[in-house]
């Protein structure tokens, strides 16, 4: 299936710490030794881009998703 | 005796079912079949009828190719005792291979955290195929990547860090199918926690199947 374009925090094997990545890239934009700082470059990349970041676990599942623009999942009115 | 229907696209996974493995439990599924395998492991079936011990014979006769994880043979922690059943498990699937001519076919793959850690528990295996991975999830497909081109024999597979990317676009797939099913009738964070609490949950056939769809869906 067709994937949107997003950004990935995800495992990195350079020295078993964190990289950014974009969706169906095989290479990660940058490596980062600890998750919080692969996180706050994927958060500035994302809102620079207008795109959505997910943010992974280690055995690959979604632990997070932010989305800055064009959300395919926007907060329902819940007042109508 | 006759083989399963599967036997020759069968691979049954010997590893620890700790929490910690679960990080590298689902890469590894998915790297089989990603491959067009089926993962055999002892989570699939709860069948309280059935011995432990004799679902795993079954496995493992059924199951032309063998993973045996043997990266929890230390303990981590004072008053923690090491595992045994990695080995053991070893031992009835080689057993298997080398008592039974029937048999003789089986291929297996040795999988452990730190080169050479095996030498210091259990050096009899010296001269297995024996691969590292250093607990960290692409190493693991690169492993596995490696066996399946040199010992199952497969050819044009693609590169490792392609298939990473696969599974990372695989489990954002899931995750988005899942928000959609709750997206209808609850808020976004909602739907979040109820599509990431069912993912985390699935079992290993739904694991399987997910798997299964994506890539027909591909």
């Amino acid at each position: 299936m067709a994937i949107k374009k997003s950004n990935h925090v995800i495992p990195s094997k350079e020295r078993g710490g964190w990289a950014v990545k974009k969706s169906g890239s095989a290479r990660s934009s940058r490596s980062f030794d600890k998750k919080a700082d692969a996180i706050e470059y994927g958060r500035t990349l994302s809102r620079k881009e207008k795109t959505e970041l997910f943010i992974h676990r280690k055995d690959g599942t979604i632990q997070n998703r932010n989305s800055y623009g064009n959300d395919p999942f926007p907060p329902r009115d819940r007042r109508h | 005796m006759a083989k399963s229907r599967n036997y020759s696209k069968n691979v049954f996974i010997n590893c620890p079912f700790d929490t910690k493995y679960f990080e590298l439990l689902k890469t590894l599924v998915f790297t089989i079949v990603y491959f067009d395998f089926n993962p055999r492991i002892a989570l699939e079936i709860s069948d309280s009828g059935q011995s432990r011990l004799e679902k795993i014979v079954s496995l493992i006769k059924e199951s032309k190719y063998s993973i045996h994880d043997l990266s929890r043979l230390q303990a981590k922690a004072v008053d923690e005792y090491y595992r045994l059943n990695m080995p053991f498990e070893l031992g009835i699937d080689y057993g298997l291979r080398t008592f039974n001519n029937s048999y003789s076919d089986k291929r297996s793959l040795i999988l452990e955290t730190e080169r050479f850690d095996y030498m210091k528990a259990i050096s009899d295996i010296n001269g297995f195929d024996i691969k590292n991975h250093n607990d960290i999830p692409e190493q693991l497909i690169e492993c596995l990547r490696s066996w399946f081109s040199e010992t199952v024999g497969l050819r044009d597979l693609n590169s490792a860090d392609k298939i990473y990317s696969d599974f990372i676009d695989f489990n954002t797939d899931l995750f988005r199918r899942k928000m959609n099913k709750y997206a209808g009738k609850h808020n976004s964070t909602e739907a979040e926690r109820f599509a990431d609490s069912e993912i985390q949950h699935m079992t290993m056939p739904e694991y399987v199947d997910a798997i299964v769809e994506w890539k027909s869906s591909d």
